[in-house]
């Protein structure tokens, strides 16, 4: 069941994956309106955790055509937690695990090509930490549709400024949300929360 | 930018939480975003023990400077105390 709408125009709901060695994770997934097709992204969240200001990329993502989910790289360690707490229970454990974030990373690509609105061409995105895991999952994959390459925001204000222009490909509004630089924003639309519906 | 580049410390003592006094067990020390502090990065804290689950944590963000001059506080203060006397008795 969807958790909500954003704008009338992309559904956001959380949703169970089957991530590294059969692990369930959470995940959390935006979709585009239509029946597709529709190319995927994985989303990888940044060490301070599965926060809201992903889950903001994540829905910028479907508003502009892609079908995307962020699997919570910290679901293991920290369940139902705050993302802080997480956060900081994996930082404490060492970080996410290279071989398990593959894992998981492939299982959420799974996933997005088991909806009847895919295409079969997934890419991952990641910022911060998430750029270098990111750029490790998609090295492992072997499909050349699937071997997009990542960001990887290690200045973000210095990456913003000089590297976006490369990454043409990409939404303009994901551009533009690279929060702490001097990039303009491109407005979110409010999202509208369905009656009875819950929100992780 | 995000770092796994963290500094692990045992610790013995205690700190308050959310749900009150807890035995601490280990700090982790690293510089990173901020979840709250309104700045792009700072030092932070983590005082925990993981025994008690990701919750039971005290947490701090701070400025450089004010991670400088917390830094040389506690040193200072213990430079003022009588070598033993701050010994717990539980540490393992």
């Amino acid at each position: 069941m969807p958790d909500n709408t954003i704008g009338g125009e992309a559904t956001t709901e959380t949703v169970r994956i089957t991530g590294h060695q059969g692990d369930e994770i959470e995940a959390y997934l935006a979709y585009p309106p239509g029946p597709g097709p529709f190319a995927g992204v994985v989303v990888l969240h940044h060490m301070p955790g599965y926060d809201e200001a992903t889950k903001q990329i994540t829905e910028i993502f479907a508003a502009n055509g892609y079908t995307a989910i962020l699997p919570n790289l910290h679901w293991r360690e920290a369940l139902g937690a705050s993302p802080d707490d997480a956060a900081a229970a994996v930082r404490a454990a060492g970080g996410v695990p290279d071989e398990r974030l593959v894992g998981d990373v492939d299982g959420a690509a799974r996933y997005l090509r088991s909806l009847g609105s895919a295409n079969g061409k997934v890419g991952v995105i990641g910022y911060c930490s998430g750029g270098r895991q990111a750029f490790l999952a998609a090295s492992r994959w072997t499909r050349r549709s699937t071997a997009t390459a990542p960001s990887s925001l290690t200045r973000r204000q210095t990456a913003c400024r000089s590297r976006w222009g490369r990454w043409s490909g990409w939404p303009a509004a994901f551009r533009a949300r690279c929060w702490g630089c001097s990039a303009p924003r491109t407005p979110i639309r409010p999202r509208t929360r369905r009656p009875g519906s819950s929100r992780s | 930018m995000c770092t796994y580049q963290t500094e692990g410390v045992e610790l013995a003592g205690s700190g308050k939480g959310p749900d009150g006094w807890f035995p601490l067990r280990l700090a982790s020390v690293y510089f990173d975003h901020p979840q709250h502090t309104p700045a792009d990065h700072t030092l932070n804290i983590d005082f925990l023990n993981p025994e008690k689950g990701p919750s039971a944590r005290v947490a701090v963000e701070l400025d450089e400077q004010s991670a400088r001059s917390l830094a040389g506080a506690i040193l200072s203060a213990l430079d003022t105390a009588s070598p033993g006397h701050a010994v717990v008795a539980d540490r393992r």
